[in-house]
């Protein structure tokens, strides 16, 4: 399918704070099965339109990397995007997200966009972490921030299209190099050819094989 | 994954058509076999199937009943695939296709314990219409799951005792051929090889190599490397990736948090041994040896260990030392980038993917890669395939398999390498030790600080003299009563010392000659005074002493290990993993000396969280108890950089700068 841009994104925050879930909410549960020899298993890209733009997120996931920390950075490269979850039943994951800000901030390009996710809102009676307390610090780190349920897919498709639309400003104010790959931006095979039809989101996954 | 369009063949029995079915599913494999499949794949399983069908029509046994055929591509009950697997074996106990039998021996656990297949099978043998040849076919099922998979008998004694009760039983029922098939007393143990602490590798010919890694050819130590993964990779039996997958993490799984310890501090050991160079040029030395390394890691198709080497290299500690990278040739650069673009995760890793799949003989995954592909067909796919979970869904069981399968064979395919007991000794030792990321990072500042003016090629003041981190960090922690592991490496790694340098046998080496194999271990800057009774020369206890006292600096060696002591709280805290109050205050809870967690003794083991350091900020929220020196380090010793600190001057390259944030 023909897109505008290609924006890479990574998944980062503890074990166990639903990235996989998000991910497969997000991208409707199509999902790339093992028949081909070099893809392995991979959750779908998914297109969505932003300001009458197709535009397709590939989003890198690494659950059950977390503590295979060089295999871990190796994602950073050539991320526009990421998502830093935590769970708002777990303070702890809440604890950590310095660690793991840091981490992102020192391995990525410094114009990645970051959103702060606080996953599993439909938790409340066992809720750990406030939502003033995750507001609070993506205003002091400078993210973007939301609650998001992947059980109930609340918010979920906002977090991954809200990063998209923070990071097509960024392309529009010049701030990204979309030339240099390793920014995490592509353009798209036919960038002009795209027919700004709806906004919201579109369906469609593609088998992820080349390079992104 | 729809494979087969299965015709409705009235009168055929369901059994039969289950079992070729299961065999077309579980035909297929995971894309990192060599085995090419897919259309042509998918076009063979549908043709032999059609071959195969007027065979089995003749072969009609017991009716089942009438099945709904198209469900049994992607499903099955528990008690369809016993049937299988029983009925793929004749009555002599051949076996014409393994692989459903297989799939089904190896999987069961992630729907019925062991325990309870062996008490179903041990049913089934005295169900009163069980045929004799059933039962023996119950028997030769036995005998194979028993040799193909003789660890899970071992190390789980209940199936064991499940097993002997169905033996016993067959014996008393005076089927004496079918009971000497079960023989469960000659499995070799298992328990040994589990061991975390590795025995002395068996070299029975010493290979001749320098044991001083600056003069270590590449080759060398691009093979012991190996060896040593290679060797934690093999204790990884299913149980441990089962349990992962479950958890999603390692909990109570030692074998696997070994090899990701070890992978883990290969990348840092490198890191350390580029940054305990003082000037760049001695630095880019180190780097293009392990370019080479990596190199070499290639051509013996080791991708784990080459990922490890790669990641440890391209670590921003390393990357942002300009004047360091400066005095690398164009050449090596060159190398490093196309080996760097072999194992990028772009495109899910299909330049890994489509080299390793070319390989033959020994190779070796990039275990994290497919672990995550585990994570993600678990997560992604459902274990039953209804609401009533009776049916098991077997393109989730199918795709697991066949990467555990593949796993499994890798195992079974080891390298021809040659070890020298010795070095591996040494390296084991050096790799042992633990940095936080931080401390790394600091180190790669002081190196090559950040300025305005690019540093000159000649040391600054503060290269002169290394960080005392080490030195303060040591005097301030009391060895730990664990080190079981460490002590063990270190006294053999000096056994190891004394056999190859003490030339004239009388028990000590000189102060010089420890000072070239100290060059080994980067992290010993300036550590202490070696030679205590300073008579000029070094006796082994006087080493080991020294090595024990460097390596306890630091508690929790494997990285995400909680290093848990006993806590008295004044203060309510709560379990990190019940989430209960953690009553009363004295020594009612454990709290990890390094991440703080806190939680009940009874949940100790069941913690999931997995220990990340914190820092300064997150330590200052949890006041530090005067009996934990661990968390008072960083305060009296150095002092990390606060993030908000950290911010990297614009002067500053742009790869790899700007921690300040967004705007």
């Amino acid at each position: 399918m023909a897109y505008a841009y290609l924006f890479k994104y990574i998944i980062i925050g503890d074990t166990g704070v639903g990235k996989s879930c998000l991910l497969l909410q997000f991208t409707d549960k199509r999902f790339q099965p093992v028949h081909d020899l070099t893809i392995g298993v991979e959750f779908g890209a998914r297109m969505i339109t932003i300001d009458g733009k197709q535009i397709k997120l590939q989003i890198w996931d690494t659950a059950g990397q977390e503590s295979f920390r060089s295999i871990t950075r190796s994602y950073y490269r050539g991320a526009a995007g990421a998502l830093l979850v935590y769970d708002i039943t777990r303070r702890d994951t809440f604890n950590h997200l310095t660690t793991w800000l840091e981490d992102a901030r020192q391995h990525s390009n410094s114009n990645m966009v970051i959103m702060l996710i606080g996953n599993k809102s439909d938790l409340e009676s066992r809720r750990e972490v406030k939502k003033e307390e995750g507001e609070a610090f993506a205003r002091e780190h400078g993210l973007i921030f939301m609650e998001t349920s992947a059980k109930t897919a609340s918010n979920v498709e906002e977090a991954f299209i809200n990063t998209a639309k923070e990071i097509y400003e960024k392309i529009q104010e010049g701030v990204f190099d979309i030339n240099n790959e390793a920014n995490g931006i592509k353009i798209g095979p036919q960038h002009a050819a795209t027919n700004a039809t709806l906004s919201g989101s579109q369906g469609g996954q593609q088998a992820g094989g080349g390079c992104c | 994954m729809q494979m087969l369009d299965a015709p409705e063949t009235a009168g055929t029995n369901c059994t039969e058509i289950e079992a070729a079915k299961l065999r077309e599913i579980v035909g297929f494999s995971y894309p990192f076999a060599h085995k090419t499949v897919g259309v042509d794949g998918i076009a063979y399983t549908l043709k032999s199937r059609r071959e195969s069908g007027g065979t089995e029509r003749k072969r009609s046994k017991t009716e089942k009943g009438k099945m709904d055929a198209s469900r049994l591509d992607q499903s099955a009950t528990v008690e369809e695939l016993v049937e299988a697997c029983l009925n793929a074996f004749d009555e002599q106990g051949s076996l014409k296709d393994p692989s459903l039998v297989r799939m089904f021996l190896m999987m069961h656990p992630w729907y019925l314990p062991s325990s309870e297949l062996a008490r179903r099978l041990l049913l089934k043998s005295q169900e009163e219409n069980c045929s004799s040849k059933f039962r023996t076919q119950i028997c030769h099922l036995v005998k194979y799951w028993i040799s193909e998979f003789p660890a899970e008998f071992d190390l789980n004694p209940e199936l064991a005792e499940n097993i002997r009760g169905l033996r016993d039983l067959l014996s008393q029922g005076g089927d004496e051929r079918s009971s000497r098939l079960i023989d469960i007393e000659s499995l070799p143990s298992y328990e040994w090889k589990r061991q975390v602490t590795e025995r002395t590798p068996s070299a029975t010919k010493k290979r001749k190599v320098s044991l001083l890694f600056d003069h270590l050819d590449a080759s060398e130590l691009a093979e012991h490397l190996t060896y040593l993964e290679y060797k934690s990779f093999c204790k990884i039996l299913f149980q441990d990736y089962h349990s992962f997958v479950m958890h999603g993490c390692t909990v109570d799984n030692p074998v696997l948090e070994r090899f990701i310890t070890l992978f883990n501090s290969v990348s840092q050991w490198i890191q350390m041994m580029v940054l305990s160079k003082t000037t760049a040029p001695q630095r880019a030395v180190v780097i293009s040896h392990f370019i080479q390394v990596a190199q070499r890691l290639l051509q013996l198709q080791n991708f784990n260990t080459l990922m490890a080497v790669i990641g440890g290299l391209s670590n921003s500690s390393i990357s942002r030392l300009k004047d360091t990278q400066a005095h690398i040739s164009s050449e090596t650069h060159k190398a490093f980038s196309s080996l760097t673009e072999l194992v990028t995760s772009c495109g899910n890793y299909s330049q890994y993917r489509r080299r390793f799949s070319e390989c033959t003989g020994f190779r070796f995954p990039i275990l994290g890669v497919h672990l995550k592909d585990l994570i993600a067909v678990h997560v992604a796919l459902p274990d039953w395939a209804d609401p009533g979970k009776t049916r098991v869904n077997l393109v989730k069981t199918q795709q697991l398999y066949a990467i555990l399968q593949e796993l499994a064979l890798i195992q079974a395919t080891p390298p021809s390498i040659d070890a020298n007991t010795d070095l591996l000794n040494l390296l084991t030792v050096s790799l042992d030790q633990y940095h936080t990321e931080e401390e790394i990072y600091q180190l790669s500042l002081q190196r090559e600080p950040r300025s305005l003016k690019p540093a000159a090629s000649n040391p600054t003041p503060s290269l002169e003299s290394p960080p005392s981190v080490m030195d303060e960090w040591t005097s301030s922690v009391k060895p730990k009563a664990d080190p079981t592991v460490i002590s063990k490496h270190i006294e053999k790694m000096v056994e190891s010392v004394f056999q190859n340098f003490d030339s004239d046998g009388d028990g000590y080496i000189s102060q010089e000659e420890f000072e070239i194999i100290r060059n080994n271990f980067p992290y010993l800057s300036k550590f202490g005074e070696l030679d205590k009774n300073q008579d000029g020369q070094i006796s082994p206890e006087e080493m080991i002493e020294y090595f024990t006292k460097a390596s306890s600096l630091l508690n929790c060696k494997m990285g995400f290990v909680h290093a848990f002591t006993e806590s008295s709280n004044v203060k309510p805290v709560f379990c990190q993993h019940c989430a209960g109050l953690i009553w009363g205050f004295y020594k009612r809870g454990y709290k990890c000396k390094a991440c703080g967690v806190n939680c009940h003794k009874s949940c100790r083991s069941r913690l999931s969280v997995e220990c990340r350091k914190q820092n300064k900020e997150h330590q200052s929220r949890v006041p530090p108890s005067p009996h934990d020196p661990v968390l008072q380090l960083p305060a009296s010793s150095y002092t990390p950089l606060r993030p908000a600190e950290r911010g990297y001057p614009p002067t500053e390259p742009a790869e790899h700068s700007d921690c300040r944030g967004r705007h």
